[in-house]
């Protein structure tokens, strides 16, 4: 989202993120994507992830499953879409057509504030994304071509995490851009 | 549609939780255009 936030600014939305992450690790995220928009924290997941049905019950991990929301100006939920798992991320090209669908004017937001800094022992150092990124890539890549007897739902299912992952990979310059 | 997808027009929210600053943060605050809120894994 980061790298398409100017769309959604231009459709009257500005972008929030979410995590059950604590304001620390949120700002490592913000600094190491150098994001345009903040991260917010929900460590108990009580305020914004459960009441909203995104919290993930199946993961010990007591995380968040992606998912996007549209909320309208003065607070009324417009929108609403739920990944499956941590792996399915909501299309953008979805959000933004929905988002249209308000006709709004364009909007501003200014870039987030970060305070202490601190990522999760489990996070990923920038330096490692590409090769993190290649492997998910070849690692379904190499399923697929396993199992093509389960049929066109898991090889579409396959297809469609792939190129999420391209997509990924394509932005990571754009992440240094925004660094520079 | 996609699955787990849904529309509603008749449901308003609102949430306060914390910046990557510290602050306190509610979405209230920020309605004068539209919110796209969304929500990622965690433990990055």
């Amino acid at each position: 989202m980061a790298r398409r936030h100017d769309e959604f600014l231009e459709r009257g939305g500005r972008v929030f993120g979410v995590s059950a992450d604590t304001a620390p690790m949120n700002a490592a995220m913000v600094e190491k994507m150098a994001l345009p928009f903040p991260i917010l924290s929900d460590p108990d997941r009580d305020q914004a992830i459960t009441p909203l049905g995104f919290a993930d019950e199946k993961d010990p991990r007591k995380i968040s499953r992606p998912g996007t929301v549209i909320v309208a100006p003065g607070g009324e939920l417009v929108y609403s879409v739920t990944g499956r798992d941590y792996a399915d991320r909501p299309d953008e090209d979805l959000i933004l057509e929905q988002l249209g669908r308000l006709k709004l004017e364009p909007t501003t937001q200014d870039p987030p504030e970060v305070g202490e800094i601190s990522p999760s022992e489990n996070a990923m150092p920038y330096e490692g994304l590409t090769f993190y990124f290649r492997g998910a890539k070849f690692g379904a890549l190499a399923l697929r071509g396993r199992h093509r007897e389960l049929g066109s739902e898991f090889t579409d299912d396959v297809k469609r995490y792939v190129q999420m992952v391209e997509r990924y990979l394509e932005a990571l310059p754009d992440v240094e851009a925004r660094k520079a | 549609m996609p699955r787990n997808e849904r529309r509603s027009n008749d449901v308003s929210i609102d949430f306060t939780v914390r910046d990557a600053a510290g602050k306190t943060w509610t979405l209230s605050d920020h309605l004068d255009s539209a919110a796209v809120v969304t929500f990622h894994r965690g433990d990055f």
